[in-house]
């Protein structure tokens, strides 16, 4: 279980303040394919929530409940730790 | 098979606050559990009253929620009546150190083999904010509004008086450190504390997130000798600037049901059930006229 940032990150950064574990990192600006949002290391995420409410786009999913048109955004996140630059980036 | 996280993965969802440190020792007893390599059939949790004390229930290992403060006596009885089974209890600050403080000092002298972790948010959290045995000296609270005059209950240090055998301290904000810590308590033999700093995200505004990561350190990166009782000591009368995390102390005596002579022929659980023979009954009857 964790938490999903989608395609509706507007990079607001709030959740990355407010994350207990510290696994919330923002893609590096202007990156092609990273620079669009905030990403959640689902191998760290505790599942406590704090971010989802702080969210002003209400970006941010529970990985069972991503709608369907993120569908591919709980991989993205993840491959964002594990394939992209990760915590590098923060 | 070894178990994974997954299967520790209950279908109950926690009602704990959103950023609460409970999610994170959520999260590390699991890791914990697995990195141990133990299922959950062979795990028992016993907890007490107070929001940590869900925990049990957000797991599929065997769960035992009981009385305020008395989580420690039902584990004593649970690991005498079955002792290979591990039992760990999970209670909070007011539970271990308020009401349950007594039991606590019984249990580390006894050496009973469990892991006992004190979810340490310095505050009842569940009563909606009054200080607690472990609130720091002038905390204001709904029921110190001039701030407590009461020094703070050590958990750390009062383990290592009383004779505990395996006695560490872990941060809610660092679960991946934490189940570490809890995976060697698990491999401890013997009574095992693992007191778990925790942020309450909604009555404490002073113990937070940031607060505790400007002082933690970590024991094991600072050449603390975990055989050193009297420098575990010294250790743990720190809280202020510093505040050390990790294993403070560990040695190896005999557990208290080590010591039971009826348990060696192994757990009583398990044992066959067999009736009195007649000349048993007889002597019982003589005996008790």
């Amino acid at each position: 279980m964790a938490y999903v940032i989608t395609e509706l990150c507007v990079r607001d950064g709030v959740c990355s303040e407010v994350c207990p574990v510290e696994c919330i990192v923002m893609g590096p600006e202007g990156d092609p394919e990273w620079g669009m949002a905030y990403f959640i290391d689902p191998d760290s995420c505790i599942d406590c929530g704090a971010c989802e409410p702080e969210c002003p786009e209400s970006a941010i999913f529970p990985d069972d409940e991503v709608p369907e048109e993120y569908a591919d955004w709980p991989a993205k996140n993840a491959a964002f730790f594990s394939e992209g630059p990760g915590y590098d980036a923060a | 098979m070894a178990a994974s996280v997954r299967d520790y993965a209950s279908s109950v969802k926690p009602t704990w606050c959103p950023g609460c440190g409970d999610y994170g020792i959520h999260a590390a007893v699991k890791q914990g559990l697995v990195k141990a390599g133990l299922a959950p059939h062979q795990v028992l949790l016993v907890s007490g009253i107070g929001c940590g004390s869900k925990l049990p229930d957000y797991t599929t290992a065997n769960g035992f929620m009981t009385l305020h403060g008395r989580p420690l006596p039902v584990a004593t009885g649970a690991k005498l009546a079955n002792h290979s089974l591990k039992v760990i209890t999970v209670h909070g600050d007011g539970d271990s150190m308020g009401l349950g403080m007594g039991h606590f000092i019984h249990t580390a002298r006894r050496n009973l083999d469990i892991v006992d972790l004190i979810q340490n948010n310095q505050i009842y959290g569940l009563t909606k904010g009054q200080y607690s045995p472990t609130s720091d000296p002038g905390f204001v609270t709904k029921t110190s509004p001039d701030g407590s005059f009461e020094l703070a209950a050590n958990p750390v240090a009062l383990a290592l008086t009383a004779g505990g055998t395996f006695v560490a301290r872990g941060f809610a904000g660092d679960p991946k450190g934490l189940a570490s810590l809890i995976a060697q308590a698990l491999e401890h033999t013997g009574y095992a504390l693992v007191e778990i700093l925790q942020p309450c995200v909604t009555f404490n505004r002073k113990n937070t997130y940031d607060w505790y990561r400007e002082r933690i350190y970590n024991l094991q990166e600072d050449g603390h000798d975990t055989s050193d009782r009297f420098a575990a000591l010294r250790r743990a009368s720190e809280w202020g600037d510093r505040i050390a995390l990790g294993v403070f102390y560990q040695t190896r005596r005999p557990s208290y049901e080590e010591q039971v002579p009826g348990l060696e022929q192994g757990p009583i659980a398990t044992r066959e059930l067999k009736g009195l023979t007649t000349a048993q009954i007889e002597r019982l009857r003589a005996e008790l006229g």
